[in-house]
């Protein structure tokens, strides 16, 4: 075979391999997550508050003002739902009582945590991000909703 | 090697550089600096605007409450700027890491200016137009909650400016104002005297405009001071809304009619024909 031929060959087997090879990272690159893609914490940050924002007037008020049951698992499987399921979430939710002009109490709404982590949460973590939200109800209650985000390494 | 052939391998390489560099741009990885504005000072924000108009509207339906049930303006006032202040404790203990400072001023405002209507009295085939004069109403500053009531033309009305020093993100005088109110306008009366039925028409209003949403349970009448039973409520757009009452006795009539929007906001109109 003529040598400057089998040159030609080794060429276009690198060139193949370099495309495949950085196609692949490109691929692997947009898996989510991945353990060695940092996120911003300010992305988990926007999306805490940002889902506050939009769930605080329709749904949470309807459930804070009836309060029936165990809502804190409505508020949980809402969270579940709108959330990827590769974050994990905690929230709180205080309420803000006048007693007189000079006394104000603040205390813990949920009676137990809104939280998908489970019990033995020993994952690697990867970001944490957190929101806090200030919210009236129509009726006039003021509640301090508090939303952690956790995004763990994949 | 061959000269020639080194050209596949450096298009590929190039190519190879520009298929990670976007993948790597498109998805924002950290490796690449960013700069991001501190967003908590505009969550701050976002949520003041939001929020502050919720705690307004419903201060002003814990004020008509009280003022409904005391008559007294000046102690209903003080009971609902508690709500606020309340308020104001949880948003600046929400947001303590950003070392804000809040201030809310009871900046007062010109809330309508005066003008004239005509208010339609019709019985049986009689029909009377009364020129009603609308005066000016106005938020005395030093006062966040206002009402005028018992007049064909009513309002109640919360107005309140707030100033933002956000200190820990160097974002100073940041400033709004906003207003809440519910005004009811009686417009027409008819009394059919064989039926001896009572038709009133009415307009109301919020500070986004005409309300479409009102009930039957949100509207109590009552004629020469006895409560009367609404046998209908119908909606003709554009906030005019139109009440049935049975039974009414012969002129005259004195007619006070309060209204409770959805968000508790009171307003009583009343009307001597």
């Amino acid at each position: 075979m003529n040598c400057s031929g089998q040159f030609r060959i080794i060429e276009a087997l690198i060139t193949v391999i370099l495309v495949i090879g950085s196609m692949t990272i490109a691929i692997n690159i947009q898996r989510i997550p991945s353990s060695w893609i940092i996120y911003s914490r300010e992305e988990l940050d926007d999306m805490a508050f940002n889902l506050l924002d939009e769930i605080s007037v329709p749904t949470i008020s309807n459930i804070l003002s009836n309060q029936t049951g165990k809502w804190e698992y409505d508020i949980s499987l809402l969270l579940g739902t709108l959330l990827p399921k590769t974050v994990y979430f905690n929230m709180t939710i205080y309420e803000f009582t006048p007693i007189n002009e000079s006394t104000i109490t603040m205390r813990i709404l949920n009676r137990f945590a809104i939280t998908n982590i489970p019990g033995s949460f020993v994952m690697d973590i990867s970001e944490s991000g957190s929101a806090t939200y200030i919210f009236t109800s129509s009726d006039g209650r003021i509640y301090m909703l508090v939303l952690t985000l956790i995004r763990v390494k994949g | 090697m061959n000269s020639k052939g080194q050209l596949p391998i450096i298009v590929a390489v190039i190519l190879s550089g520009i298929i990670i560099f976007s993948a790597l741009t498109s998805y924002k990885v950290s490796i690449f600096p960013k700069t991001v504005e501190d967003p908590d000072w505009m969550h701050l924000i976002i949520n003041v605007d939001k929020d502050f108009k919720r705690i307004l509207q419903a201060s002003l339906a814990n004020f008509t409450r009280s003022y409904l049930d005391t008559g007294d303006r000046v102690d209903s006032e003080g009971n609902a700027r508690i709500n606020i202040e309340t308020w104001k404790f949880a948003f600046s203990l929400a947001y303590a890491p950003l070392s804000l400072k809040i201030s809310i001023l009871p900046s007062g405002s010109l809330i309508s200016k005066a003008s004239t209507y005509m208010l339609q009295f019709k019985y049986g085939s009689s029909t009377t137009f009364y020129n009603v004069y609308v005066s000016s109403f106005i938020i005395e500053r030093g006062s966040i909650f206002n009402c005028s009531w018992d007049k064909p033309y009513s309002i109640s009305a919360s107005h309140a400016s707030i100033y933002l020093d956000i200190i820990g993100s160097k974002v100073y005088g940041w400033n709004n104002s906003y207003t809440a109110l519910l005004s009811l306008n009686i417009t027409k009366i008819i009394v059919d005297e064989t039926s001896n039925e009572m038709s009133i028409t009415f307009i109301l209003n919020n500070e986004m405009g005409p309300v479409n949403n009102l009930s039957i349970n949100s509207v109590n009448i009552t004629i020469n001071g006895m409560q009367r039973n609404v046998w209908s409520l119908a909606y003709c757009g554009m906030g005019m809304y139109n009440v049935t009452i049975g039974n009414v006795p012969p002129p005259s009539y004195t007619i006070l009619i309060t209204v409770t929007d959805s968000r508790g906001i009171i307003v009583r109109s009343k009307v001597t024909v």
